[in-house]
């Protein structure tokens, strides 16, 4: 092959790739097709999965309660078989009514609306280097790219991308995320930044003269508008003076266990009111 | 020899892989299980079915991605490499398959690593354990899928 074509045969590929790359960073096309129709073609092979999880999880916590009862005779083996299928049925079905009855429970945020919605999937593949999750809601259900997501203890993440019926989260954990927060206590305001899986979040910007305690509550701020004031976030687990003698080196630990996410609530902004609405 | 194989119509059997493919990447988090469905097509130089492949593998990968054009980047790679490489070397031989089974699992992170520095994110190369199963994946699933497309072309359903 001729150095030449060696040559068009790496660079064209090249410009195409960059040409496509900020087609795509000035009209989101290529995300919201993807979004469409990768997002939610996978949503739909994740959901019924989900009950078949819940299905054999269920065969497997009736094979652990079944082991101490094989000297039993065989009617009461039955009797027992039936009554701890029932305990475990219930038993799922109380927990879940305990973590949703915690989000119902949730005070409403003036100015958000609240959207249910299940976690289907944990970071499923390898382009989700960032931490996420891939919920069951999406555009239909009136949630939009960038929604705040909260769990019962506080906050989750946001939407990254909503397709038509699933979407995914970016979780306060990954590299890319930067929540404004405060701490409960003294007030003294920090950006939490993720540092990826199992590694507590980093608070930047805490000012040197400011006082954080370990064990101290860190809330969202609400600067920016992107979160609602008020969720909590993490908590510290060490400060410490920074290399840089402007700001503190602050850690803490997000209060959601991410891998033990079922259901979370989108926040949502109240559509405004169309034009024939609005008109007498 | 008998095989049930050739009897499931291919769009089905290819349904029912990439559903299992990505039921695996949703239990063993962070790994691919779709890349390898385009590998035994280009292996075997069928051009339309491998571009179909890898079609469906990008939309999905990307919708399920964290951020735009990783898994762009990682399929315009390996297309790139498979057919460079497979110039010059057998690709239907063990050997290589292992060898770009390899080479595949350091490419794929580390395009998803260059899409996002674009992205202003910096992103660890995964360990060198997870490396190894990911190669361990892509082996197995490309092997498999190999002897099952050449048990369809023995019975003339491909």
């Amino acid at each position: 092959m001729r150095p030449r074509l060696i040559i068009l045969a790496v660079l064209l590929p090249l410009v195409a790739y960059f040409g496509l790359y900020t087609w795509n960073a000035k009209t989101g096309v290529v995300d919201r097709l993807t979004a469409v129709l990768g997002l939610d073609a996978a949503g739909w092979v994740f959901r019924p999965g989900r009950a078949v999880e819940r299905g054999v999880r269920d065969i497997w916590e009736r094979y652990i309660y079944l082991v101490g009862v094989r000297q039993e005779n065989e009617d009461l083996r039955a009797q027992v078989h039936e009554l701890q299928e029932e305990v475990a049925r219930l038993r799922e079905q109380a927990a879940e009514a305990r973590r949703l009855a915690e989000l119902v429970a949730l005070p409403e945020l003036q100015g958000w609306e609240r959207q249910g919605a299940r976690v289907v999937a944990h970071q499923p593949g390898p382009g989700m280097v960032l931490d996420a999750l891939v919920l069951d809601v999406g555009l239909s259900s009136g949630v939009r790219d960038d929604a705040p997501v909260r769990a019962a203890a506080g906050l989750v993440g946001r939407l990254a991308r909503a397709g038509r019926s699933f979407s995914v989260v970016t979780l306060i954990t990954a590299p890319s995320s930067r929540v404004p927060v405060v701490s409960q206590d003294g007030r003294v305001p920090g950006v939490a930044c993720g540092q990826g899986p199992d590694v507590p979040l980093e608070v930047r910007y805490v000012p040197l003269g400011q006082h954080m305690t370990e064990g101290e509550l860190l809330v969202t701020s609400g600067m920016g508008g992107m979160f609602p004031r008020g969720i909590p976030v993490a908590r510290v687990t060490a400060v410490a003076p920074s290399e840089d003698a402007l700001f503190q080196k602050v850690t803490a630990q997000p209060v959601v266990d991410m891998a033990a996410l079922e259901e979370v609530v989108v926040l949502r902004r109240p559509e405004p009111p169309s034009a024939n609405e609005t008109q007498p | 020899m008998k095989t049930c194989v050739p009897r499931l119509p291919m769009p089905l059997w290819w349904l029912l892989g990439a559903s299992f493919a990505l039921w695996g990447q949703e239990f063993f988090n962070g790994f691919d299980f779709l890349s390898p469905m385009v590998l035994p097509w280009l292996q075997r130089t069928r051009r339309a079915p491998a571009l179909a492949a890898s079609l469906v593998v990008m939309v999905v990968q990307e919708g399920l991605s964290s951020f735009s054009l990783g898994a762009t980047l990682a399929m315009a790679g390996l297309w790139a490499s498979f057919l460079f490489i497979a110039r010059h070397l057998d690709p239907h031989n063990l050997l290589f398959m292992a060898g770009y089974s390899a080479f595949l699992a350091v490419w794929m992170p580390v395009a998803y690593g260059m899409v996002a520095v674009l992205h202003d994110i910096r992103v660890p190369f995964p360990s060198w354990d997870h490396v190894v199963l990911q190669w361990g994946v892509f082996f197995l699933i490309w092997l498999m899928l190999d002897i099952m497309l050449f048990q369809r072309e023995r019975h003339g359903a491909v």
